[in-house]
């Protein structure tokens, strides 16, 4: 018996929009119709391509990319193989709707680069990297405690404080995800006060990279130690034979 | 007509009922997939005490016989509804709710929990039987011995009179109401080992997210009304441990432990130096009750 919890999802503490993990994801609308094709980077090091078909008739209003299969950490990534055998990665998507890249398990790290397969390679369309009005960035923050988060590129600061869970009397869901706008003065709200599993999405008006950072550690009212490595049954079978042949 | 007539007073025939009463027991295990949980069971059980009464009906009635679990085990596993972080609405769309959603990050699981109900008493209301007398011959005879050798060969035939069962009624079990507390605090246990690793903020966000315990149980087994009654339901109904009891019971006294039994041919004179034993064939027995004995009446044969 088993209850399968990513460690990733309680031991990355930060975030990071230009180096995606298991707790943000990056939403990008493309309204041209076309083919697009996205590099998919952990790093430097370039992990993973996929295509993107953006098409009026399509009735697909959300592609969800799975960085984490793309990238080959979680299981194989399902293939839109077309009946020509093409067996590329392949993502159809309505050009009103959106394409939600995610990180479904493992340490993350990634961010994508798209561009228009027709045009000059080098024309870089979207980079995940430096987001715009046209993305919105969703974090959400599971350590509780004070946080900075900062603009990279604009140099914008702000505070967020995500408060410790209380066990209550009924079960703890939480809230709908704050807002957040990204302007080149400032974040608005410029303190953002979580509480625990909520969200956040921030919206941009500027170009952003979004950084968040641990300043003060929240642990509670209770301070519980950290988790103790159970025993292993060799550890205390040793023990056992130490302590009978102290005793004969 | 009848050439032997044999008789057991009220009080003589209790003695031999409480001997067949004490030789009962029974042990079962069995496990079931329920769809939204999966149970299992191990239970060892005898029987205890009973007031008898004998009918001028020719039947025979036992109230109130305890059933005594010395052991009664189960487990109840479920899986831990899916805790999730992320699936909110990104993208409202105002026709139906929301146009672009964000993968939820889900965990959960399988957990079980084990309770134990050991020495709990429940009860046997009501049997009503009438007696069956059965002619055995020992399977373990060798074949085609007569039956003469077979008595020589320690398998004898045998008139076994049994209790015939009309009805037998088993009580539902009476599980106490503290069952619910011993259930949540099993499933707290189990999920808190399974926790083990968690730091402690991540422990309390989960179990702020579970919420109470008992929630989460009677939720998760879709259990209405009283945690005791849902036990009691899912031993004695949904395994049916009652129909057991009672089968086993029925089966017991009517072809497993006779009351009474006689060998045939009946012994009258032993065997003494080269003169054989004196035996009488027993034909045509029948047992009857009324309200003071019981009689076994029998024709001896050739």
């Amino acid at each position: 018996m088993t209850i399968p919890i990513d460690q990733n999802i309680f031991s990355q503490i930060g975030l990071d929009s230009g180096s995606l993990t298991i707790l943000g994801a990056i939403i990008h609308s493309f309204p041209e119709p076309g083919e697009y094709r996205g590099v998919l980077y952990r790093g430097t090091e370039i992990v993973g391509a996929f295509y993107i078909t953006v098409e009026k008739n399509s009735p697909v209003a959300q592609a969800n990319v799975d960085l984490a299969k793309l990238g080959g950490v979680m299981a194989e990534p399902s293939k839109c193989s077309p009946d020509n055998g093409d067996s590329r990665i392949h993502f159809v998507v309505n050009p009103k709707g959106y394409v939600v890249f995610h990180v479904s398990g493992g340490s993350g790290g990634y961010h994508v680069s798209v561009e228009k397969v027709e045009e000059d390679p080098r024309k870089n369309l979207f980079n995940s990297s430096k987001l715009d009005e046209r993305d919105i960035f969703s974090a959400i923050i599971i350590r509780p405690g004070t946080y900075s988060v900062t603009n990279l590129l604009t140099k914008t600061k702000g505070d967020i404080v995500v408060a410790y869970p209380k066990i209550g009397k009924v079960a703890y869901r939480p809230p709908s995800p704050v807002r957040v706008e990204c302007s080149r003065e400032a974040f608005e709200p410029n303190r953002i006060e979580l509480q625990p599993g909520q969200g956040m999405l921030y919206h941009f008006k500027a170009p952003s990279h979004i950084k968040i950072e641990l300043l003060k550690p929240d642990d509670g009212p209770n301070i519980r130690s950290e988790p103790v490595k159970r025993p292993s049954v060799v550890l205390q079978q040793k023990e056992q034979a130490q302590n009978l042949s102290k005793k004969s | 007509m009848n050439h032997i007539t044999l008789a057991a007073s009220g009080k003589a025939f209790g003695k031999l009922f409480d001997t067949v009463i004490d030789n009962f027991s029974l042990s079962k295990s069995d496990s079931k997939n329920f769809g939204p949980f999966s149970a299992s069971y191990s239970v060892k059980l005898h029987l205890d005490d009973g007031s008898l009464t004998l009918n001028d009906d020719n039947t025979l009635e036992v109230k109130n016989v305890d059933v005594v679990f010395d052991t009664l085990k189960a487990q109840v596993c479920f899986d831990l509804p899916g805790i999730c972080v992320g699936g909110w609405c990104i993208i409202p769309d105002p026709w139906n709710g929301c146009l672009v959603s964000l993968p939820k990050v889900c965990i959960g699981g399988p957990v079980c929990a084990d309770f134990d109900l050991s020495g709990l008493v429940s009860n046997i209301s009501d049997v009503k039987a009438n007696l069956a007398p059965k002619y055995y011959i020992d399977p373990a005879r060798v074949a085609g011995e007569s039956d003469l050798d077979a008595e020589y060969g320690g398998h004898p035939n045998k008139w076994k009179i049994f209790i015939n069962p009309i009805w037998v009624h088993a009580d539902p079990i009476d599980i106490p109401e503290t069952v619910g507390n011993i259930l949540e605090q099993a499933v707290k246990s189990a999920i808190d080992d399974e926790l083990w690793f968690l730091p402690g903020f991540m422990k309390d966000l989960i179990w702020a997210i579970i919420g109470p315990v008992i929630d989460l149980i009677t939720s998760a087994l879709g259990i209405v009304g009283e945690i005791s009654d849902w036990v009691s339901n899912l031993l004695g109904n949904l395994f049916d441990l009652l129909g057991l009891i009672e089968t086993a019971i029925s089966d017991y006294f009517a072809s497993k432990y006779p009351i009474y039994e006689f060998e045939d041919p009946y012994p009258i004179l032993p065997k003494s130096g080269v003169l054989i034993p004196v035996k009488i064939p027993i034909r045509n027995l029948t047992a009857k009750i009324n309200s003071k004995e019981m009689t076994v009446q029998a024709e001896v044969g050739t």
